[in-house]
């Protein structure tokens, strides 16, 4: 896997902010390095077709919810991808490893497979947005975000057979298994204004620590 | 026994293909469950078992692979009934065929990964076998997960006498998606006694060859099929398999040269791809199962072969003459165990022996819970030590893969222990030689008893391969022809029996100096006789010089390039060296583990072990915490100072414990991550701080029941809980936590913490603090558990 990685990401998850002194950076790349070495990362995605009804809920494909942030979001949208990526399950086994010799070195591990992940995300939707023919991708838009409810992720997984797929599977409790994971509905549109909006913009938390402007 | 087992290896067998495929074309709507279709629509179903069987099928596949508790809720046991029945309907009505019991995954990931227990597993596939019990077979498919796995195949077996077949899916490069390659999924259900495995779903035949190919150099039962009709391909959001029948027939007749005994299909294939595939395949004689019965043991990532190059077995996790080891345990410090099996790990070891016998302790509960919980941090296959047949059990059971077994002996009783369990789950038996009798003082006598031990486990069905034979190391120091002996009956099994051999080495040099010494020549000299496996410290430089220096002499290390390796270029400084020049404040206030062991050590030939920690390392994490909290200092540093802290201080704390005298702790604060939450690093980034600070710790770890906590507060009278938790979904968990533990114990006080907390949040939920960050709870904790002047 050939993914490139920004360092200023990893900075940002390990909640430096500013130019990192050196020894905080060797620590992010022994970290990165480490991660890129345990995961595996996987993907499934499937395009469905949308619909925006009056009475406020989307469709998709098969699947329905009320959520009127999404409902925002995908305005101007004809279809749209349902998509999970994950890095595996080596990674998080990496993090419980690393938590017995130190939590430094986990919290810089952890910050790198959240950058790992996310860029792996970037990737997959090039060749998305490569089959997209004609349409362009809007930002990815997960179940938490907004009013979307973190249930929605049981229906989404399910649709996409995520467990069988890329050994992706969802707790009682919601929590996506490996941790490392990524599920996201994205929307496909005929207004190419859309498609560089980066996802913290599409995204209504404002006091979010991990915003990028 | 079916006559469906009977008819194994006569000719091949025919599975039918996809039923899902064909349900949707039917107008099944994507998301509703394909089992409900057997109530809903049973001519559908029949008809498609009946396509499949006119075609020329032996197996149909019964509409019942998600009929389990954990994804069809309470009707689950119905529908498992109702597929079941309409597969037998379809079978009367032709005349001809068998039923199988079609088993898929929960959709669940197994605890320690998941959340879901392996007993609730197992209980949900149990149920579906009892309920489905009317079946010729029972067929566990498209699993992805060995842990998974093991559950179904005891489900299976426990519940019902019919023929178990299990396949699974594995990605280009022969892994699951849980990580196990095919030689260690292979081991583990060779193991369990399934009646044969293989590969379905996942991609086409033709990419399936080449994971045929690697199942037939290590399996020895009969191999299973069932590839779909290539890869998929989705158009206008539909899914498409596009390998034309004749083609997937083709490549079949390629499969069943290969060696498999069983064919059939999955996703996109429909009967006219069966059909071909019979017309092409029927005439083909199976071909005789390979003899690939080699002594193996795995976990759920790998495989370990046992001889003829030699392997290690770490002895560090026992609690033997070991103090702080044995604290670990009467304190359930899981952490500290699982340390040690990281550390052997990466100092080479191949196999674990995990040994947690204490009088005081139940020996069952500490094994089932350190097995699983090492196997979340280490991917060796473990050997399981222990002469309590109920810890061996549990920890057999929830093994993750196929163990090594320490230990059975040529006594009557033992044997009549152990066998049982080896032959249920699986497993390589270490035997001593040592019976009734005691140790015989003859290479022969030893001999006598490994004959005995060998043939009795073969009348448990247990074959040669799967017992190892300890001749037993005695000390030289109680008897100058001890080594010798042993030696001599190492020599003499293997040559009579062809087992394998493996000693515990350390024994040798009991009651003698500098023993290493000793033991590492031992070692070689044992090697050299023929020993495949060594139980020994891989921590030992000595020891791992006399193993990298055998392979490299007696040809098993290709190049040399193992021994290059391990000591090439150790002329310049390998790790990088603690850096010389700084005091113990500043490695703490730098993050330097090494440095600041180091000079917590040189400190303490100064100082009192009190004043180290009050008058450096205190204020050392003082002023780092100041920096963290002004925004000068960020996360990973300040962890890395308390990493570094803690280091110091544990060289402190030995001092200390030398001397008798105890550092005087600040009060008991339990943490927990609560029920329904497994991420628990900011649990865990609370609790280094918290420690270094001198308080006490009980850490429950994560997704913790509220009764969990409530009793531990109790029973040790804490007056600090600290709840942690990560989504919006854990926090009713989480008030449900503290509405308990106000009932229980008023005067406790609770802080919380985790990423969608707030202050609002925790005044809603009840909770005393709200700690925003890791040092807020220090500070709170000292607030609360030591008012002022806490410090001195």
């Amino acid at each position: 896997m050939s993914l490139q990685i920004d360092r200023r990401e990893i900075y940002r998850y390990m909640g430096a902010s500013g130019e990192p002194d050196g020894a905080l950076k060797a620590l992010a790349e022994e970290a990165l390095a480490q991660v890129m070495a345990a995961a595996v990362p996987r993907q499934v995605s499937r395009r469905v077709s949308l619909s925006l009804e009056t009475g406020g809920s989307v469709r998709l494909g098969q699947l329905e919810t009320a959520s009127k942030s999404l409902y925002r979001h995908l305005e101007g949208c004809t279809e749209a991808f349902l998509f999970a990526a994950t890095l595996g399950t080596g990674v998080d086994l990496l993090l419980r490893r690393s938590t017995l010799s130190g939590m430094g070195r986990t919290v810089a591990i952890q910050a790198a497979a959240a950058a790992v992940i996310e860029a792996f995300c970037d990737e997959c939707e090039k060749g998305l947005a490569a089959a997209a023919e004609g349409l362009y991708l809007v930002p990815r838009f997960s179940p938490g975000y907004g009013d979307l409810p973190l249930s929605f992720q049981k229906p989404l997984l399910s649709f996409l057979e995520s467990d069988r797929r890329i050994g992706l599977s969802v707790t009682a409790s919601l929590m996506m298994v490996p941790s490392k994971s990524v599920s996201a509905v994205i929307g496909l549109t005929p207004d190419k204004g859309r498609c560089g909006v980066h996802k913290c913009a599409a995204c209504g938390k404002r006091g979010c620590p991990f915003r990028r402007a | 026994m079916t006559n469906l087992a009977k008819l194994l290896g006569k000719r091949l067998i025919f599975f039918d293909g996809a039923m899902g495929t064909l349900l949707q074309k039917a107008g099944l709507p994507q998301g509703e469950l394909p089992e409900n279709w057997s109530l809903t629509h049973p001519e559908t179903i029949l008809e498609i078992h009946k396509g499949y069987l006119d075609a020329g099928c032996d197996i149909i596949k019964a509409n019942t692979f998600g009929a389990n508790r954990l994804k069809a809720g309470e009707k689950a046991p119905e529908l498992a009934r109702a597929g079941v029945a309409l597969a037998k309907k379809a079978i009367a009505e032709t005349g001809h065929g068998y039923a199988a019991l079609d088993v898929g995954p929960t959709g669940r990931l197994l605890k320690p990964m998941g959340d879901l227990g392996f007993d609730d597993a197992y209980n949900a596939f149990a149920e579906m076998v009892r309920a489905g019990g009317e079946a010729d077979c029972i067929l566990i498919e498209t699993m992805g997960d060995t842990m998974e796995l093991k559950a179904a195949v005891l489900a299976a077996k426990e519940n019902s006498s019919l023929p178990v077949f299990a396949t699974m899916v594995f990605d280009e490069r022969g892994r699951l998606l849980t990580g196990a390659d095919i030689p260690a999924a292979v081991a583990m259900l060779e193991g369990l006694g399934v009646d044969a495995l293989g590969l379905n779903c996942g991609f086409g035949p033709a990419q399936m060859l080449p994971l045929v190919d690697e199942l037939t150099q290590c399996c020895s039962i009969p191999l299973i099929v069932n590839p779909n009709a290539g890869l998929p391909v989705v158009v206008d959001g539909k899914t498409f398999y596009n390998v034309s029948p004749e083609d997937f027939a083709q490549t079949m007749r390629e499969v069943a040269k290969r060696g498999v005994w069983m064919l059939g299909g999955c996703c996109g294939t429909t009967p006219a791809h069966l059909r071909r595939e019979v017309e092409l395949c029927k005439d083909l004689p199976p071909l005789p199962l390979p003899d690939n019965r080699r002594t193996v043991v795995s976990s759920g990532t790998m495989a370990v072969e046992i001889g003829p190059d030699p392997v290690i077995i770490g002895e560090r996790i026992n609690p033997t003459g070991k103090s702080r080891f044995k604290q670990a345990l009467r304190e359930q410090d899981i952490d500290y165990i699982l340390s040690e099996g990281v550390a052997q790990q990466e100092s080479g070891a191949h196999i674990l022996d995990v040994n947690v016998g204490l009088p005081e302790i139940d020996e069952a509960e500490m094994m089932g819970k350190v097995v699983s919980e090492l196997q979340s941090v280490v991917t060796l296959p473990l050997q399981i030590d222990t002469t309590d047949p109920a810890a061996m059990e549990t920890a057999l059971r929830h093994y993750n893969g196929k163990a090594m077994i320490n230990s059975v002996n040529g006594k009557q009783e033992s044997m009549e222990t152990v066998f049982p369990l080896a032959k249920k789950y699986g497993g390589v038996i270490v035997a001593l030689t040592i019976d009734e009798g005691g140790i015989p003082e003859t290479a022969a006598g030893r001999l006598a008893v490994a004959e005995k031990i060998v043939r009795t486990a073969e009348s448990y069905g247990i074959g040669r391969e799967n017992i190892v034979v300890d001749a037993l190391t005695m000390a030289i120091s109680s008897g100058q022809q001890a080594a010798m002996a042993t030696l001599e009956a190492l020599k003499l099994i293997k040559g009579k029996l062809g087992v394998k051999t493996v000693l515990g080495v350390s024994n040798v040099s009991f009651g003698l100096p500098r023993r290493e010494i000793v033991n590492s020549a031992f070692y070689l000299t044992a090697l050299q006789a023929g020993l495949d496996a060594a139980i020994i410290n891989p921590k030992s430089a000595a020891m791992m010089q006399s193993y990298h220096a055998f392979r490299a002499l007696f040809a098993h290390d290709s190049q040399c390039a193992d021994y290059i390796a391990a000591y090439g270029g150790q002329e310049a400084p390998a790790a990088p060296s603690p850096q010389s020049g700084l005091t113990l404040f500043e490695a703490v206030v730098r993050g330097l583990k090494e440095d600041a062991a180091q000079q917590a050590a040189a400190a303490l030939a100064a100082s009192e072990p009190l004043a180290v920690i009050n008058e450096t390392l205190i204020p050392a994490l003082d002023q780092v915490g100041k920096g963290f909290e002004q925004g000068t200092v960020f996360l990973p540093q300040l962890l890395m100072s308390a990493d570094a802290a803690k280091a110091a201080f544990s060289v402190v704390k030995d001092t200390l414990s030398r001397s008798g005298e105890a550092q005087r702790k600040k009060g008991k604060v339990i943490l927990a991550t609560v029920k329904g939450d497994i991420h628990d690093i900011g649990k865990n980034i609370v609790k280094v701080l918290l420690e270094n600070y001198g308080f006490d710790v009980i850490d429950l770890g994560k997704d913790v029941p509220p009764e969990t906590v409530v009793e531990t507060a109790a029973a040790q009278n804490v007056r600090l809980v600290g709840l942690s938790a990560l989504m919006t979904t854990t926090v009713p968990s989480m008030e449900e936590t503290i509405r308990q533990l106000r009932a229980a114990k008023p005067d406790c006080l609770v802080m919380v913490g985790g990423a969608v907390l707030t202050q609002e949040y925790a005044d809603m939920i009840g909770a005393d603090f709200y700690a925003k960050d890791a040092m807020g709870s220090v500070h709170y904790a000292e607030r609360v558990l030591c008012g002022e002047g806490c410090n001195g």
